[in-house]
Protein backbone atom coordinates (compact mmCIF):
# COMPACT_ATOMS: atom_id res chain seq x y z
CA UNK A 1 0.00 0.00 0.00
CA UNK A 2 1.23 3.43 -0.91
CA UNK A 3 2.07 6.15 1.85
CA UNK A 4 -1.53 8.10 1.00
CA UNK A 5 -2.87 5.05 1.65
CA UNK A 6 -3.89 3.69 -1.28
CA UNK A 7 -3.85 0.05 -2.97
CA UNK A 8 -3.65 -1.15 -6.13
CA UNK A 9 -4.16 -4.40 -7.90
CA UNK A 10 -1.48 -5.62 -10.82
CA UNK A 11 -2.46 -8.22 -12.95
CA UNK A 12 -0.24 -9.49 -15.26
CA UNK A 13 -1.04 -11.58 -18.31
CA UNK A 14 0.95 -14.54 -18.54
CA UNK A 15 0.07 -15.23 -22.22
CA UNK A 16 1.34 -11.81 -23.08
CA UNK A 17 4.11 -12.23 -20.93
CA UNK A 18 7.39 -12.40 -22.78
CA UNK A 19 10.28 -13.16 -19.86
CA UNK A 20 12.19 -9.93 -21.02
CA UNK A 21 12.75 -8.65 -17.07
CA UNK A 22 11.79 -5.17 -17.76
CA UNK A 23 9.22 -4.86 -15.28
CA UNK A 24 10.84 -6.63 -12.32
CA UNK A 25 14.17 -4.88 -12.70
CA UNK A 26 12.47 -1.18 -12.58
CA UNK A 27 9.69 -1.95 -9.69
CA UNK A 28 11.56 -0.12 -7.34
CA UNK A 29 9.34 -1.88 -4.41
CA UNK A 30 9.77 -5.05 -5.81
CA UNK A 31 6.89 -6.10 -6.10
CA UNK A 32 7.10 -8.09 -9.22
CA UNK A 33 9.40 -10.95 -9.74
CA UNK A 34 9.23 -14.20 -12.05
CA UNK A 35 8.17 -17.58 -12.07
CA UNK A 36 10.68 -20.33 -13.79
CA UNK A 37 11.16 -22.65 -15.71
CA UNK A 38 10.04 -19.44 -18.28
CA UNK A 39 10.41 -16.75 -15.99
CA UNK A 40 7.18 -15.17 -16.45
CA UNK A 41 6.44 -11.83 -14.57
CA UNK A 42 4.42 -12.39 -11.44
CA UNK A 43 3.17 -10.60 -8.29
CA UNK A 44 5.34 -11.06 -5.40
CA UNK A 45 4.35 -8.50 -2.67
CA UNK A 46 1.65 -6.45 -3.75
CA UNK A 47 1.06 -4.55 -0.75
CA UNK A 48 4.54 -2.68 -1.57
CA UNK A 49 2.67 -1.75 -4.26
CA UNK A 50 3.04 2.36 -4.87
CA UNK A 51 0.87 2.48 -7.80
CA UNK A 52 3.36 4.35 -9.86
CA UNK A 53 2.38 2.46 -13.32
CA UNK A 54 6.13 2.05 -14.56
CA UNK A 55 5.16 -1.71 -15.14
CA UNK A 56 2.64 -1.10 -17.09
CA UNK A 57 3.72 2.02 -19.05
CA UNK A 58 7.12 0.30 -20.12
CA UNK A 59 5.59 -3.56 -20.54
CA UNK A 60 6.74 -3.65 -24.18
CA UNK A 61 3.91 -6.59 -24.65
CA UNK A 62 1.54 -4.82 -22.45
CA UNK A 63 0.76 -7.61 -20.53
CA UNK A 64 0.48 -5.53 -16.99
CA UNK A 65 -2.26 -3.59 -15.72
CA UNK A 66 -2.27 -1.36 -12.68
CA UNK A 67 -5.67 -0.60 -11.01
CA UNK A 68 -6.60 0.99 -7.48
CA UNK A 69 -8.26 -0.68 -5.64
CA UNK A 70 -10.91 2.10 -4.71
CA UNK A 71 -12.62 3.77 -7.87
CA UNK A 72 -11.73 6.90 -7.17
CA UNK A 73 -9.03 7.90 -9.25
CA UNK A 74 -9.96 11.91 -9.18
CA UNK A 75 -8.33 13.88 -11.56
CA UNK A 76 -5.80 15.46 -9.24
CA UNK A 77 -4.75 12.21 -8.09
CA UNK A 78 -1.15 10.92 -8.84
CA UNK A 79 0.56 13.46 -10.57
CA UNK A 80 2.70 12.14 -13.45
CA UNK A 81 6.32 11.28 -13.08
CA UNK A 82 8.73 13.23 -15.81
CA UNK A 83 11.67 10.68 -14.87
CA UNK A 84 11.31 6.88 -15.58
CA UNK A 85 14.00 4.62 -14.19
CA UNK A 86 16.37 5.80 -11.72
CA UNK B 1 -36.14 28.33 -25.44
CA UNK B 2 -33.63 26.12 -23.34
CA UNK B 3 -30.70 28.17 -23.00
CA UNK B 4 -28.61 24.81 -22.71
CA UNK B 5 -29.15 23.79 -25.83
CA UNK B 6 -28.24 26.64 -27.68
CA UNK B 7 -24.88 26.25 -25.97
CA UNK B 8 -22.30 25.24 -28.87
CA UNK B 9 -20.14 22.18 -27.97
CA UNK B 10 -16.95 23.83 -27.81
CA UNK B 11 -17.92 26.27 -25.72
CA UNK B 12 -17.53 23.23 -23.04
CA UNK B 13 -14.34 23.31 -21.13
CA UNK B 14 -11.94 20.50 -22.98
CA UNK B 15 -12.09 17.85 -20.13
CA UNK B 16 -8.88 16.88 -18.89
CA UNK B 17 -7.94 13.51 -19.99
CA UNK B 18 -7.45 11.00 -17.06
CA UNK B 19 -3.40 9.67 -17.16
CA UNK B 20 -3.29 7.54 -15.16
CA UNK B 21 -6.39 5.34 -17.29
CA UNK B 22 -5.16 1.48 -16.48
CA UNK B 23 -3.88 0.43 -20.00
CA UNK B 24 -6.99 -1.97 -21.18
CA UNK B 25 -9.18 0.99 -21.04
CA UNK B 26 -6.95 2.78 -23.24
CA UNK B 27 -6.38 0.06 -25.63
CA UNK B 28 -10.75 -0.48 -25.69
CA UNK B 29 -10.31 3.26 -26.80
CA UNK B 30 -7.44 3.83 -29.08
CA UNK B 31 -5.74 0.17 -30.07
CA UNK B 32 -6.05 -3.49 -31.08
CA UNK B 33 -3.90 -5.83 -29.81
CA UNK B 34 -3.18 -9.09 -31.41
CA UNK B 35 -4.07 -12.13 -30.37
CA UNK B 36 -0.15 -13.42 -30.18
CA UNK B 37 2.31 -10.96 -29.35
CA UNK B 38 3.50 -7.61 -30.93
CA UNK B 39 6.08 -8.66 -33.63
CA UNK B 40 8.45 -6.99 -31.47
CA UNK B 41 11.37 -8.93 -30.44
CA UNK B 42 11.08 -9.42 -26.21
CA UNK B 43 11.84 -6.17 -24.26
CA UNK B 44 12.26 -4.61 -27.40
CA UNK B 45 11.66 -0.67 -26.88
CA UNK B 46 9.16 -0.05 -29.38
CA UNK B 47 6.85 -1.76 -27.23
CA UNK B 48 7.53 0.60 -25.16
CA UNK B 49 7.24 3.67 -27.90
CA UNK B 50 3.93 2.24 -29.02
CA UNK B 51 2.73 2.31 -25.50
CA UNK B 52 3.78 6.15 -25.16
CA UNK B 53 2.12 6.98 -28.46
CA UNK B 54 -1.18 5.52 -27.10
CA UNK B 55 -1.14 7.81 -24.21
CA UNK B 56 -0.19 10.93 -26.07
CA UNK B 57 -3.49 10.20 -28.11
CA UNK B 58 -5.09 10.03 -24.80
CA UNK B 59 -3.95 13.19 -23.40
CA UNK B 60 -4.39 14.93 -26.71
CA UNK B 61 -7.94 13.74 -27.03
CA UNK B 62 -7.98 12.55 -30.32
CA UNK B 63 -10.74 11.38 -32.02
CA UNK B 64 -8.91 8.25 -33.15
CA UNK B 65 -11.59 7.78 -36.08
CA UNK B 66 -9.87 10.79 -37.44
CA UNK B 67 -6.23 10.03 -36.96
CA UNK B 68 -3.88 8.38 -39.84
CA UNK B 69 -0.64 7.37 -39.55
CA UNK B 70 1.89 6.21 -42.54
CA UNK B 71 5.15 4.22 -42.56
CA UNK B 72 7.26 2.06 -44.45
CA UNK B 73 9.77 -1.32 -43.93
CA UNK B 74 11.32 -2.01 -40.92
CA UNK B 75 10.52 -3.50 -37.01
CA UNK B 76 8.60 -0.40 -36.32
CA UNK B 77 6.30 -0.74 -39.71
CA UNK B 78 3.71 -3.02 -38.02
CA UNK B 79 3.09 -0.32 -35.40
CA UNK B 80 0.43 1.22 -37.70
CA UNK B 81 -1.84 -1.78 -37.57
CA UNK B 82 -1.62 -1.84 -33.40
CA UNK B 83 -3.84 0.98 -33.24
CA UNK B 84 -7.55 1.94 -34.58
CA UNK B 85 -6.47 4.80 -36.87
CA UNK B 86 -5.64 4.37 -40.18
CA UNK B 87 -2.61 3.19 -41.81
CA UNK B 88 -0.80 3.66 -44.84
CA UNK B 89 1.99 0.71 -44.66
CA UNK B 90 3.98 1.51 -47.94
CA UNK B 91 7.20 1.62 -49.25
CA UNK B 92 10.39 2.11 -47.50
CA UNK B 93 11.06 5.18 -46.79
CA UNK B 94 8.41 7.60 -48.02
CA UNK B 95 5.76 8.23 -45.32
CA UNK B 96 6.58 11.78 -45.65
CA UNK B 97 5.77 11.68 -49.14
CA UNK B 98 2.22 9.61 -47.97
CA UNK B 99 1.82 12.10 -45.12
CA UNK B 100 1.79 15.42 -47.27
CA UNK B 101 -0.51 14.33 -49.86
CA UNK B 102 -2.92 12.49 -47.42
CA UNK B 103 -2.59 15.56 -44.84
CA UNK B 104 -3.36 17.97 -48.29
CA UNK B 105 -6.74 16.01 -49.76
CA UNK B 106 -8.11 15.58 -46.53
CA UNK B 107 -6.49 18.64 -44.13
CA UNK B 108 -8.95 17.53 -41.32
CA UNK B 109 -7.33 14.32 -40.22
CA UNK B 110 -4.21 14.37 -37.47
CA UNK B 111 -1.37 12.51 -39.44
CA UNK B 112 1.63 11.04 -37.86
CA UNK B 113 4.03 9.54 -39.84
CA UNK B 114 6.01 6.22 -37.76
CA UNK B 115 9.31 5.82 -39.31
CA UNK B 116 12.85 3.95 -38.39
CA UNK B 117 15.92 5.77 -38.49
CA UNK B 118 17.13 4.11 -41.57
CA UNK B 119 13.84 4.59 -43.20
CA UNK B 120 13.57 8.40 -42.15
CA UNK B 121 17.31 9.65 -42.53
CA UNK B 122 18.97 7.15 -45.56
CA UNK B 123 16.35 5.93 -48.32
CA UNK B 124 13.40 8.80 -46.89
CA UNK B 125 15.79 11.61 -46.11
CA UNK B 126 14.62 13.96 -48.90
CA UNK B 127 10.96 13.01 -48.09
CA UNK B 128 11.69 14.06 -44.65
CA UNK B 129 13.49 17.40 -45.67
CA UNK B 130 11.02 19.10 -48.08
CA UNK B 131 8.64 17.96 -45.64
CA UNK B 132 9.83 19.81 -42.85
CA UNK B 133 10.76 22.69 -45.02
CA UNK B 134 7.19 22.98 -46.06
CA UNK B 135 5.80 22.88 -42.85
CA UNK B 136 2.67 20.61 -43.28
CA UNK B 137 1.04 20.30 -40.35
CA UNK B 138 2.28 16.58 -40.03
CA UNK B 139 3.90 15.04 -36.84
CA UNK B 140 6.93 12.89 -37.78
CA UNK B 141 8.01 10.59 -34.64
CA UNK B 142 11.53 8.65 -35.44
CA UNK B 143 12.59 5.80 -33.69
CA UNK B 144 16.41 5.63 -33.75
CA UNK B 145 17.81 2.40 -32.52
CA UNK B 146 21.21 3.25 -34.29
CA UNK B 147 20.98 0.38 -37.14
CA UNK B 148 18.63 -1.12 -39.43
CA UNK B 149 16.94 -3.62 -37.32
CA UNK B 150 15.23 -5.42 -39.56
CA UNK B 151 17.02 -6.29 -42.12
CA UNK B 152 19.92 -8.04 -39.22
CA UNK B 153 21.88 -4.76 -37.90
CA UNK B 154 23.13 -3.17 -40.38
CA UNK B 155 25.34 0.40 -39.89
CA UNK B 156 22.49 3.45 -40.89
CA UNK B 157 23.01 6.98 -40.81
CA UNK B 158 22.47 7.40 -37.15
CA UNK B 159 25.16 4.60 -36.27
CA UNK B 160 26.97 6.42 -33.08
CA UNK B 161 31.04 6.92 -34.69
CA UNK B 162 32.71 3.51 -33.51
CA UNK B 163 30.18 1.20 -32.25
CA UNK B 164 29.72 -2.24 -33.85
CA UNK B 165 27.02 -3.58 -36.16
CA UNK B 166 26.77 -5.96 -38.49
CA UNK B 167 28.29 -4.21 -41.30
CA UNK B 168 30.78 -2.24 -39.12
CA UNK B 169 32.16 -4.92 -37.05
CA UNK B 170 35.29 -2.99 -36.22
CA UNK B 171 33.94 -0.18 -35.87
CA UNK B 172 31.72 2.69 -37.74
CA UNK B 173 33.92 4.60 -39.44
CA UNK B 174 31.68 7.53 -40.19
CA UNK B 175 30.06 9.84 -38.02
CA UNK B 176 26.17 10.04 -37.08
CA UNK B 177 23.35 12.32 -38.10
CA UNK B 178 21.69 14.01 -35.64
CA UNK B 179 18.47 13.90 -36.92
CA UNK B 180 17.05 16.65 -34.38
CA UNK B 181 19.44 19.13 -35.79
CA UNK B 182 19.20 18.16 -39.45
CA UNK B 183 15.16 19.00 -38.51
CA UNK B 184 15.99 21.97 -37.15
CA UNK B 185 17.92 22.73 -40.21
CA UNK B 186 15.41 21.96 -42.83
CA UNK B 187 13.16 23.87 -41.34
CA UNK B 188 11.08 22.29 -39.22
CA UNK B 189 8.87 24.24 -36.47
CA UNK B 190 8.45 21.50 -33.62
CA UNK B 191 11.85 19.40 -32.30
CA UNK B 192 11.72 17.18 -29.58
CA UNK B 193 13.96 14.38 -28.10
CA UNK B 194 13.12 11.67 -25.86
CA UNK B 195 13.96 7.60 -25.06
CA UNK B 196 11.78 4.78 -23.78
CA UNK B 197 13.36 4.80 -20.96
CA UNK B 198 11.09 8.04 -20.02
CA UNK B 199 8.15 7.33 -20.74
CA UNK B 200 5.73 10.07 -19.45
CA UNK B 201 8.18 12.89 -20.52
CA UNK B 202 7.77 10.62 -23.95
CA UNK B 203 4.41 10.85 -23.18
CA UNK B 204 4.42 14.89 -23.30
CA UNK B 205 6.83 15.15 -26.18
CA UNK B 206 4.59 13.33 -28.64
CA UNK B 207 1.68 15.14 -27.09
CA UNK B 208 3.15 18.59 -27.80
CA UNK B 209 3.99 17.26 -31.38
CA UNK B 210 0.58 15.87 -32.29
CA UNK B 211 -0.81 19.50 -31.00
CA UNK B 212 1.69 21.56 -32.93
CA UNK B 213 0.35 23.37 -35.83
CA UNK B 214 3.04 22.59 -38.61
CA UNK B 215 5.87 20.19 -39.08
CA UNK B 216 6.85 18.23 -35.99
CA UNK B 217 9.60 16.17 -34.86
CA UNK B 218 10.17 13.80 -32.54
CA UNK B 219 13.48 11.56 -32.07
CA UNK B 220 12.63 8.63 -29.81
CA UNK B 221 15.94 6.65 -28.64
CA UNK B 222 14.29 3.44 -28.70
CA UNK B 223 16.60 0.53 -28.19
CA UNK B 224 17.62 -2.72 -29.95
CA UNK B 225 19.44 -4.47 -27.82
CA UNK B 226 19.01 -7.83 -29.61
CA UNK B 227 21.06 -6.29 -32.51
CA UNK B 228 22.43 -3.24 -31.19
CA UNK B 229 22.76 -3.50 -27.88
CA UNK B 230 24.29 -7.17 -27.88
CA UNK B 231 27.12 -5.59 -30.24
CA UNK B 232 28.22 -3.47 -28.05
CA UNK B 233 28.14 -4.42 -24.40
CA UNK B 234 24.54 -3.94 -23.46
CA UNK B 235 22.45 -7.21 -24.16
CA UNK B 236 19.41 -7.35 -22.57
CA UNK B 237 16.76 -4.23 -22.51
CA UNK B 238 17.39 -2.93 -19.14
CA UNK B 239 21.38 -2.71 -20.13
CA UNK B 240 20.19 -0.31 -22.73
CA UNK B 241 17.42 1.68 -20.23
CA UNK B 242 20.37 2.93 -17.59
CA UNK B 243 22.43 3.88 -20.85
CA UNK B 244 19.65 6.26 -21.46
CA UNK B 245 18.72 6.89 -18.82
CA UNK B 246 22.07 7.08 -17.12
CA UNK B 247 23.20 9.74 -19.83
CA UNK B 248 20.51 12.16 -20.69
CA UNK B 249 20.45 15.86 -19.62
CA UNK B 250 16.52 16.94 -19.37
CA UNK B 251 15.46 20.23 -20.91
CA UNK B 252 18.65 22.23 -20.28
CA UNK B 253 18.17 26.10 -20.51
CA UNK B 254 21.61 26.49 -21.85
CA UNK B 255 24.30 24.41 -23.44
CA UNK B 256 27.91 25.27 -22.92
CA UNK B 257 29.14 24.36 -26.90
CA UNK B 258 31.89 21.65 -26.16
CA UNK B 259 29.16 19.75 -23.81
CA UNK B 260 26.12 19.89 -26.18
CA UNK B 261 26.79 16.35 -27.45
CA UNK B 262 23.76 14.10 -28.67
CA UNK B 263 25.58 11.88 -30.50
CA UNK B 264 26.75 9.20 -29.04
CA UNK B 265 30.56 8.27 -29.79
CA UNK B 266 32.14 5.28 -28.93
CA UNK B 267 35.71 4.13 -28.96
CA UNK B 268 38.28 1.87 -26.91
CA UNK B 269 39.47 4.27 -24.48
CA UNK B 270 36.33 6.94 -24.58
CA UNK B 271 32.83 6.87 -24.56
CA UNK B 272 31.41 10.49 -25.16
CA UNK B 273 27.72 10.17 -24.26
CA UNK B 274 25.31 13.07 -23.57
CA UNK B 275 21.78 13.19 -24.75
CA UNK B 276 19.78 16.47 -24.58
CA UNK B 277 16.25 15.58 -23.90
CA UNK B 278 13.10 17.49 -24.41
CA UNK B 279 11.73 20.15 -26.88
CA UNK B 280 14.91 21.56 -28.47
CA UNK B 281 13.22 23.77 -31.19
CA UNK B 282 9.66 26.32 -31.60
CA UNK B 283 9.19 28.18 -34.14
CA UNK B 284 5.52 29.38 -35.94
CA UNK B 285 5.97 30.03 -39.49
CA UNK B 286 2.73 29.89 -42.29
CA UNK B 287 1.47 26.40 -43.01
CA UNK B 288 1.31 24.35 -45.99
CA UNK B 289 -1.83 23.47 -46.59
CA UNK B 290 -2.94 26.67 -45.37
CA UNK B 291 -1.35 28.26 -47.82
CA UNK B 292 -2.15 25.79 -50.33
CA UNK B 293 -5.70 26.61 -49.66
CA UNK B 294 -5.37 30.04 -50.29
CA UNK B 295 -2.99 29.67 -53.22
CA UNK B 296 -6.32 27.64 -54.30
CA UNK B 297 -8.38 30.02 -53.68
CA UNK B 298 -6.83 32.93 -55.38
CA UNK B 299 -6.24 30.92 -58.91
CA UNK B 300 -10.28 29.46 -58.72
CA UNK B 301 -11.09 33.26 -58.61
CA UNK B 302 -9.10 34.11 -61.46
CA UNK B 303 -10.82 31.70 -62.98
CA UNK B 304 -13.09 32.53 -66.12
CA UNK B 305 -16.50 31.56 -65.44
CA UNK B 306 -15.74 31.14 -61.58
CA UNK B 307 -15.82 27.00 -61.56
CA UNK B 308 -17.08 25.99 -57.82
CA UNK B 309 -14.63 23.79 -56.22
C1 LIG C 1 13.10 0.06 -51.30
C2 LIG C 1 13.60 -0.83 -50.24
N1 LIG C 1 14.93 -0.93 -50.00
C3 LIG C 1 15.41 -1.74 -49.03
C4 LIG C 1 14.53 -2.47 -48.27
C5 LIG C 1 15.07 -3.40 -47.20
N2 LIG C 1 14.80 -2.93 -45.86
C6 LIG C 1 13.76 -3.35 -45.16
S1 LIG C 1 13.71 -2.71 -43.60
C7 LIG C 1 15.16 -1.87 -43.90
C8 LIG C 1 15.79 -1.02 -42.84
C9 LIG C 1 14.92 -0.60 -41.75
O1 LIG C 1 15.66 0.09 -40.83
P1 LIG C 1 14.97 1.18 -39.93
O2 LIG C 1 14.17 2.09 -40.77
O3 LIG C 1 16.01 1.79 -39.06
O4 LIG C 1 13.93 0.34 -39.06
P2 LIG C 1 14.20 -0.72 -37.92
O5 LIG C 1 14.08 -2.05 -38.57
O6 LIG C 1 15.55 -0.45 -37.35
O7 LIG C 1 13.10 -0.49 -36.93
C10 LIG C 1 15.63 -2.09 -45.18
C11 LIG C 1 16.86 -1.50 -45.70
C12 LIG C 1 13.15 -2.37 -48.56
N3 LIG C 1 12.25 -3.04 -47.84
N4 LIG C 1 12.71 -1.56 -49.53
S1 LIG D 1 7.80 -6.28 -18.79
FE1 LIG D 1 6.00 -7.38 -19.59
S2 LIG D 1 6.84 -8.91 -21.01
FE2 LIG D 1 8.56 -8.16 -19.77
S3 LIG D 1 8.70 -9.62 -18.05
FE3 LIG D 1 7.37 -7.94 -17.37
S4 LIG D 1 5.25 -8.60 -17.86
FE4 LIG D 1 6.67 -9.91 -18.99
S1 LIG E 1 2.94 0.14 -10.26
FE1 LIG E 1 5.05 0.65 -9.67
S2 LIG E 1 5.27 -0.20 -7.61
FE2 LIG E 1 3.45 -1.14 -8.49
S3 LIG E 1 4.19 -3.07 -9.40
FE3 LIG E 1 4.27 -1.50 -11.02
S4 LIG E 1 6.34 -0.66 -10.96
FE4 LIG E 1 6.00 -1.77 -9.01
S1 LIG F 1 15.59 -6.37 -34.02
FE1 LIG F 1 15.87 -4.75 -32.51
S2 LIG F 1 14.47 -3.10 -33.11
FE2 LIG F 1 13.86 -4.96 -34.21
S3 LIG F 1 12.24 -5.85 -32.92
FE3 LIG F 1 14.17 -6.81 -32.33
S4 LIG F 1 14.97 -5.58 -30.63
FE4 LIG F 1 13.38 -4.39 -31.65
MG1 LIG G 1 16.46 1.44 -37.11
Amino acid sequence: MSKAGRSFTVEISESRCRSCAVCWEICEPKVLGWKPPLNKAIVTDLEACTGCRLCEWLCPDWAIVVRPTVPERSEAAAPERSEAVS
Amino acid sequence: MNLHNEMPATRAPKKKPDLQRPLDELVELYATVPDKAFRYCPGCGLGMAQSAIMRAFHRVGVDITKVATAGGSGCYSVMGHYFQSSHIHGSHGRGCAYATGLKLARPELTVLTLQGDGDLLAIGGNHFIHAARRNIDITVICFNNYNFGDTGGQFAPTTPLGSKTDTSSLGMPEPAFDACKLAIGAGAGFVARSTVAHPAHLTKMIADAIEWKGFAFVEVLQHCHVLWGRRNGMPEAMDMMRFYTDNSVLNPSRIPEDEHFDIPVYSEDEKNVKFVLGVLHKERKPEFTEEYAKLRAKAMAKMPGKVQS
